[in-house]
């Protein structure tokens, strides 16, 4: 055979290929590197492992959150207790005689610039991206995986008066018209009336590095249980309610949401998703089936089960959950229950394979209702979340954006970027064309 | 335009390899490739198709695949056939490296999508596990790294060799 390969075919196979190995292949040569590298190449592995994995949903890796107490010191030296989150990645390791028992391999976590991680948030996961958020609006982009992380600028202070009810979202997701990652931040402004009000959105777009902000018109309700308080009575459940990640799915970002209702015992709120289109910036308001828009809003959470937009119920028995999936996307009418059986305790999460998460006394334990069989996983750590998590190239080289300008590479060099730039463009909007 | 001759049997075309061997296959199994359909269509029926890219045992496989992928006569292929298709996929790119990598390039000259994204697919599945140093030698690359680079990038993503 010869030695020439053309590079289209070098790409095609490079897709092909597991994180892991692509991170490793870079020191095969300079071509290797530089086609790897490229971001690029990052968005067409991602398009190529969205695509596939259509076919085959079951990934491997979990992303999941460990939670612990920590003593806090305030002014008067008055001790409290705080909840420190550590997200991590958990590898399945398949053992091939004996299904039920695999054991998960816990990649290292992550290392973070912070000195804590106390009052930390995962606001979103994407195509093997994570964005924390820290405190009000400190935020971190990160890749898990590849352990490469960037610092976002925070959003400016806009226009609303302080006295304004108002309640706040995060979201994070990928623009897929534009080829652009996302981050976005929304705060209702409610009035007295309850009726429809404005909305402060602000978007930033990794590709700019910009925050833009503008008004727009938003469903009349609220990200926010405030106004419910006097019924519920406890501080802690907006806490508990934003550990979880903020579901990305069909480019929109979706959060739970409450509206007033006058319904007779509704603790005088009807619940429903407000989603967010993050290309066309446009919200839409989804209801949620009959049977659950009225109950406790702390029993309820959103979720992402299988490709579908889920929303579980857990009631105050802690051993009796009822999740509902909307199998056609913003079609009301589709929301079906899914039995997830009997004795399984409140899920940390779902899988993008559909199976349900949850914490066992030695670690967690994966069951999926078509099988139907339980893995038991043994790992230390007191979980509070768990979801699929898509290994990607994205932020490989975090400088390469802004590096761009200040680029002293040798002519020759900046050639062969060009020309693999030149020849991954064409690649990619060749396999578009075959979609 | 191509013949008006009635038949009543399908339709044979001649492919030359690049080392002057002739295939005969039936018109509609040869143009699961995109290349050979073009030329069909333009007009190329009458006389041998030159296929100056492949050698005669390489494109015999092709030829092999051809029959295989050739559209079914009688309309929908079923569930069934395409288990067994897919069996027979499998069966096809297990072979040595050199073959696999020819059964690439074929299909990339050819325009097979289906070939080539069995054969890229069974590349990577070959790729996945294995060393930056077996990698050059399964594609013949030569490391232009000096040893200073090749231990810096190394050093930078040391948990992917682990």
């Amino acid at each position: 055979m010869g030695n020439y390969f053309p590079d289209e075919i070098i790409f095609e196979i490079l897709m092909r290929l597991a994180v892991k190995s692509l991170v490793r292949f870079i020191c095969v040569n300079k071509a290797w590197c530089s086609i790897i590298s490229n971001p690029n190449f990052a968005s067409a592995h991602v398009a190529h492992t969205n695509r596939s994995h259509n076919n085959n949903t079951d990934q491997p890796t979990l992303l999941l959150a460990v939670s612990c107490e920590a003593l806090e010191y305030a002014n008067h030296r008055r001790k409290f207790t705080t909840t420190v989150i550590t997200p991590c990645l958990g590898k399945r390791v398949i053992d091939g005689q004996d299904q039920s028992t695999k054991s998960f391999d816990l990649h290292e976590q992550l290392k973070f610039s912070y000195k804590s991680l106390k009052h930390f948030e995962l606001v979103g996961s994407c195509n093997g991206l994570v964005l924390i958020k820290r405190y009000i609006d400190t935020l971190l982009l990160w890749n898990p995986l590849l352990g490469k992380s960037v610092p976002l600028p925070k959003p400016d202070n806009i226009g609303y008066e302080e006295h304004q009810m108002r309640s706040t979202g995060w979201g994070f997701g990928f623009d897929s018209q534009t080829y652009d990652y996302k981050v976005v931040k929304i705060v209702l402004l409610e009035n007295n009336g309850g009726e429809k009000l404005d909305s402060v959105v602000q978007v930033f777009s990794l590709a700019t590095g910009d925050w833009k902000s503008f008004r727009v018109g938003a469903p009349a309700c609220s990200l926010s249980y405030r106004g419910l308080a006097p019924t519920i009575g406890c501080a802690p459940i907006q806490r508990l309610i934003h550990r979880r990640p903020q579901p990305f799915i069909n480019g929109a970002i979706h959060w739970l949401a409450s509206a007033r209702s006058s319904k007779p015992a509704s603790y005088g709120y009807r619940h429903l998703v407000l989603s967010f289109d993050i290309s066309n910036e446009i919200f839409r308001e989804i209801m949620l089936p009959e049977k659950v828009a009225y109950l406790f809003p702390p029993l309820l959470s959103i979720s992402v089960y299988g490709k579908s937009l889920a929303v579980c119920c857990s009631s105050s028995d802690s051993f009796q959950h009822s999740l509902w999936v909307m199998k056609e996307y913003g079609e009301v009418e589709s929301w079906t229950q899914v039995l997830i059986g009997p004795n399984i305790p409140k899920p940390l999460g779902f899988t993008t394979g559909g199976e349900v998460v949850w914490k066992t006394g030695s670690g967690i334990a994966l069951y999926d209702p078509k099988k139907p069989k339980i893995m038991n996983h043994s790992v230390e750590g007191r979980y509070c979340f768990a979801g699929s998590y898509m290994e990607s190239l994205v932020l490989l080289d975090p400088t390469k954006r802004e590096s761009k300008k200040g680029n002293r590479r040798a002519t020759k060099q900046k050639i062969v970027i060009d020309y693999l730039e030149t020849t991954i463009k064409r690649v990619i909007k060749k396999r578009k064309g075959r979609i | 335009m191509s013949s008006t001759l009635c038949c009543s049997f399908a339709k044979n075309v001649t492919l030359r390899s690049s080392d002057g061997q002739t295939f005969e296959v039936e018109e509609a199994a040869a143009q699961v490739s995109q290349t050979i359909k073009r030329m069909i269509e333009d007009g190329c029926t009458g006389s041998v198709i030159p296929v100056p890219n492949l050698t005669g045992p390489v494109l015999a496989l092709v030829i092999e695949y051809f029959k295989k992928h050739s559209p079914p006569s009688d309309g929908c292929p079923t569930a069934l056939l395409e288990m067994e298709i897919k069996d027979w996929d499998a069966k096809f790119v297990a072979v040595d490296n050199d073959t696999l990598l020819d059964l690439t390039l074929a299909a990339h000259y050819l325009e097979i999508q289906g070939l080539l994204d069995l054969t890229c697919h069974r590349v990577a599945d070959i790729l996945n596990d294995n060393s930056v140093e077996k990698i050059r030698e399964i594609f013949h690359i030569k490391n232009d790294f000096t040893p200073e680079e090749e231990a810096e990038e190394r050093s930078k993503i040391q948990w992917a060799f682990e």
